[in-house]
């Protein structure tokens, strides 16, 4: 059975961090992360805008679209539209590397 | 109960049966074809021979994630709280781009690199083989994700029993023979497989149900404006976002978005994957139908309140919109799609929980040398073992499940989150930080959830306990020594050498 790297290795803690070489990888894949992150807090402020901005009113004066409250359809919309968004990004500009 | 001919439960039952065959069959084909792979037992077993394609991990975080609570308590929840659960529970649909986006690619690389096959491996790798990450997480996985099971299973019979009219406990038993068939023959192999099958299912029945139900409105009530006009007199909560506070609705945002991370079970498709087109294929797939099946099944909720204000359990709400809108056979497939949920997510949990008794406790501290045929004996008797402990606990559920199983995602989720997100990115989280943080996010979960529930700030206490653990992670790592160097090597360096 092959042996797995394992990390007992010699317990040395007093380095700087700039010793090691970043797999470049790596580097890629921190960008990728930052976009998510941000990709989520747009997400959230905008559906919490058209949530409650939209709705946050007397229902009986609710206007709908296509059978749905306004804030609703537009939070269904914002929905369509990052999946879209995703789909795009993670097609076109995210990267294909070697796992191994 | 809902008033239902014989003729059509009979129906009904015959569909669901021959689902279940189905099932049956791919656990045999998995079988078969893990065989004749030449790959080592675990990798074969828990990690799907590393080589799953973008439909399947797609469909197969989603399918995991997606469980009871999308078919019987989702549309309950949606019935009683109306369009802002639809919402949050919308929100889901991204989760396969959080995981797989903020943490896939480099699972993907470490996985591989150390010949990982589950997330407690990944953890404790990473935070230099510390003993006490070591045993803690796998068992805190094993506990709260067999309550789940427990939840699942308990869901599920219920199902079957109100819909084909047959006993509990033989609905129990169906259900549990079928899963400990198609996930111990098969493995991972089995269950991806069968999560095909089962998430086309799902999206049908949400198709089968959306078309019957918007069908009815039309008929009865003249449309859907009609329909949510009628509301707003008479419960205007159903349509109004306000039920929710901002902070709660931001904080279902959370939880379903970057904390995602923290789940052991829907970031096992980060190591399951075969390579970064399937990665990007498993985000958008995933994305698509987890938002056809959240969103389709919690608007149930709200239909159901339009047609029946009267409906006495909420959580009938899916069967009774499919015994009243669809015919039988209709009907039989909407409960196999509910089965669909319900097992693939059981079947996600079952292999994480199976890999966390034979690899992570029984190989790592009991028989490190154990071959193949060993292991695979090993796991196949532990997981009967388990199935038939989880059947016991189902048919008799004890008071403190509950407990369990409400920690079990938020708990769990929070308790993981901080470790696993800055032990990939943050070359100075280091493994006192890490015990920290999920001792303190445990802890806070357990707290703000069940004793001091103010701890919230009004939100699901996964937010808070998550800001915990992340602020003890980074506060004890800065107070005391780095990472090993050749752990920090390992996992933010080039390796020159392959070595798995």
């Amino acid at each position: 059975m092959k042996e797995e790297l394992r990390s007992t290795g010699d317990q040395i803690r007093d380095y700087e961090f700039s010793e090691i070489e970043d797999d470049p990888r790596f580097l890629i894949i921190n960008k990728e992360v930052k976009f998510a992150y941000i990709l989520w807090i747009a997400f959230a402020v905008l559906s919490l805008a058209a949530i409650y901005g939209l709705g946050g009113g007397d229902p009986l004066k609710y206007t709908y679209i296509m059978g749905l409250p306004q804030w609703f359809f537009a939070y269904v919309m914002i929905v369509v539209g990052f999946i879209v968004l995703i789909t795009y990004v993670v097609k076109k500009r995210f990267q294909d590397m070697d796992l191994d | 109960m809902i008033e239902v001919s014989t003729q059509s439960r009979i129906i009904t039952t015959a569909v669901f049966i021959v689902y279940l065959l189905f099932l049956v069959g791919i656990g045999i084909y998995a079988n078969r074809a893990m065989k004749a792979s030449k790959e080592g037992f675990a990798v074969k077993f828990f990690a799907g021979n590393r080589d799953m394609g973008p439909i399947v991990v797609g469909l197969m975080m989603g399918a995991t994630m997606c469980s009871a609570g999308t078919f019987v308590s989702g549309p309950g929840l949606g019935y009683k709280q109306g369009l802002i659960w639809v919402t949050v529970v919308l929100s889901s649909a991204f989760m396969n781009f959080y995981v797989l986006g903020t943490a896939g690619k480099k699972i993907g690389i470490m996985s591989r690199r150390i010949g990982a096959v589950s997330y407690t491996h990944l953890l404790r790798s990473r935070y230099n083989n510390n003993k006490f990450i070591g045993l803690v997480v796998p068992v805190l996985t094993i506990v709260f994700f067999s309550a789940y099971i427990v939840s699942q299973f308990i869901g599920g019979a219920r199902l079957m029993e109100a819909m084909t009219g047959m006993s509990y406990f033989l609905s129990l038993f169906l259900f549990a023979v079928v899963v400990l068939i198609y996930t111990v023959f098969g493995g991972m192999k089995g269950v991806s497989l069968t999560i095909v099958l089962q998430g086309f299912l799902m999206t049908l029945s949400c198709f089968l149900l959306m078309g019957g139900v918007l069908g009815r409105i039309n008929t009865e009530i003249g449309g859907l404006e009609a329909a949510f006009k009628m509301l707003a007199e008479v419960e205007p909560s159903i349509i109004s976002p306000n039920t929710y506070s901002i902070p709660m609705t931001l904080s279902f945002f959370v939880m379903y978005g970057i904390v995602t991370v923290g789940w052991p079970h829907t970031v096992q498709g980060a190591i399951t994957y075969k390579d970064t087109k399937s990665l990007h294929g498993a985000i958008i797939s995933g994305i698509i139908v987890v938002a056809i099946w959240q969103g389709v099944m919690t608007m149930m909720g709200p239909f159901a309140r339009i047609l029946n204000p009267e409906l006495a359990v909420a959580d009938h709400a899916t069967q009774y919109l499919s015994l009243t809108t669809l015919n039988p056979f209709f009907s039989g497939i909407i409960m196999a799609g509910a089965a669909s949920a319900i097992q693939s997510t059981i079947a996600g949990m079952l292999i994480i929980v199976s890999s966390n008794i034979v690899k992570e406790l029984y190989i790592e501290y009991i028989n490190p040398k154990s071959n193949d045929k060993k292991q695979q004996k090993i796991t196949v008797i532990s997981t009967i073992i388990l199935i038939a402990v989880i059947f016991l606990f189902s048919l008799n559920p004890p008071d403190f499940l509950q407990l369990l199983i409400t920690f079990a995602l938020g708990g769990l989720g929070a308790t993981f989150y901080a470790s696993m997100f800055f032990g990939l990115y943050w070359k100075r989280a280091n493994e006192y930080g890490a015990i920290a943080s999920l001792i303190g996010g445990f802890v806070y979960y357990f707290i703000s959830s069940i004793v001091i529930k103010s701890l919230a700030f009004g939100m699901q206490p996964i937010v808070m306990s998550s800001l915990v653990s992340t602020i003890l992670l980074v506060a004890v790592s800065l107070a005391t020594p780095k990472t090993p160097k050749n752990v920090i090597q390992l996992w933010f360096g080039k390796v020159e050498n392959k070595i798995y």
